[in-house]
């Protein structure tokens, strides 16, 4: 049960224990990971909107769109696109259509097939230094995709626009920063996948190792 | 009068005195201008409300609003604090004068679960549109959410009557606002 929910239960719980507050309809969010290099769809959507003061107006029209369907709250938790029973599993578990969301409904905004969500660009083939947030760190392995190069960015994302095999598999990478600092991060560097051009996306997956949470994300890259 | 005799000479003039009641007058009425709307309520009436609804949200523990239990211990030091703030831009009776008349709240509310030393953003935050309901005790807080099959646009349509619902998705607490929260968190969370 990710954090919304249990931030709802455990909000009813303690106001009604403490005769103070009823809480309907709670919201929350947690967790820890998501590729910052190249950003993923909530980590860039985050940035597109942080303002100075500390709150989120997106700029974005991409952002916008997802932040009409989910709000902005889950855009202040971009860390927590998780599934606390994913325990690794990608086809099959995650519905067709939900991959950017991981199937998490507090981020369906970012599962809409939109050609204008921020996009880093990137050569294919190139060898890069990828990053990912340590916030809360765990052991684990993350896997990254790509979409195949017949996929489109005007159609909901499924299992089969993306490529069976990861492009890149590490476990255990080192990290820079101390977990919870701002721009702390897992590190390590692959290659691109060679043959690609124009809009992508990359699919990650981080797989806990010591319990069942896992991560999904999408990243728009557009390989020039 | 012997009162006067030992005040300066200025005080002893009789048109100041005049003036001085005047002034008195005058700032008295301005004073009580100030301390009502254009509609007539007092002023601070928001003030009242947006310092109950903060105290309402920030009541209730931070590890029933932190949850996941295994996140909140990942700072260590003592246990994380919830700092609210909250903007409030309407209530039901709109002629309501006092907290106790008022049945309905309308606000946009801005959490931050402040765990020692964690950055303001790098914290979980609880964010969004809220209608509080004072006439149950305890009171009823609903927030504008999306759900499986309700998106956070219609969540609004639903839960706003139509003039506040521009008010409602402006994701701001005001720049002030903001910047007493941030102070606020970085106190909580000593950064």
């Amino acid at each position: 049960m990710h954090l919304l929910r249990k931030l709802a239960v455990a909000g009813v719980a303690a106001a009604l224990a403490a005769g103070a507050l009823t809480v309907l309809a709670p919201t929350g969010a947690n967790a820890h990971g998501a590729l910052m290099v190249p950003g993923s769809r909530t980590y860039l959507c985050y940035k597109d909107g942080l303002t100075p003061q500390g709150n989120i107006v997106n700029k974005n029209p991409g952002c916008i769109a997802a932040a009409n369907i989910g709000g902005t709250s889950p855009l202040y938790n971009w860390f927590s696109v998780l599934r606390s029973d994913g325990a690794g599993r990608t086809r099959g578990f995650i519905p067709d259509g939900q991959l950017c969301s991981g199937g998490n409904s507090t981020f369906r905004g970012y599962d809409l097939a939109r050609a204008d969500f921020p996009t880093t660009r990137v050569t294919s083939g190139a060898t890069v230094q990828f990053r990912y947030s340590n916030w809360a760190a765990h052991p684990g392995r993350f896997d990254l995709y790509v979409t195949r190069n017949t996929w489109s960015p005007t159609r909901p994302l499924s299992w089969n626009d993306i490529e069976t095999t990861p492009f890149v598999s590490v476990t255990n990478p080192p990290q820079s920063g101390g977990p919870g600092s701002n721009d702390g991060h897992y590190y390590w560097s692959g290659r691109l996948p060679t043959g690609k051009s124009g809009q992508h996306i990359i699919y990650s997956v981080w797989t806990r190792s010591d319990s069942q949470e896992t991560f999904y994300g999408c990243s728009d890259v557009t390989f020039g | 009068m012997t009162t006067f005799r030992g005040l300066p000479a200025l005080l002893r003039n009789r048109f100041v005195w005049v003036a001085v009641v005047l002034l008195a007058v005058s700032t008295t009425a301005v004073v009580l201008l100030r301390t009502q709307d254009a509609a007539g309520r007092p002023e601070d009436l928001r003030g009242q409300l947006t310092t109950r609804l903060v105290a309402l949200l920030e009541q209730l523990p931070p590890d029933q609003h932190q949850g996941h239990g295994h996140h909140a211990g990942a700072s260590p030091g003592p246990a994380p604090t919830v700092v609210c703030g909250v903007r409030v831009f309407g209530f039901e009776p709109a002629d309501a004068t006092t907290v106790s008349a008022v049945d309905t709240v309308y606000a946009f509310h801005f959490c931050g679960v402040a765990e020692q030393g964690t950055p303001w953003d790098w914290a979980v935050k609880l964010v969004g549109p809220v209608v509080v309901g004072l006439t149950t005790n305890p009171p009823s807080v609903q927030v504008a959410q999306a759900t499986e099959t309700v998106s956070f646009r219609d969540r609004v349509q639903q839960l706003f009557p139509e003039r506040y619902r521009e008010d409602a998705v402006n994701e701001s607490l005001g720049e002030e606002g903001m910047r007493d929260l941030r102070r606020r968190y970085e106190k909580a969370a000593r950064v």
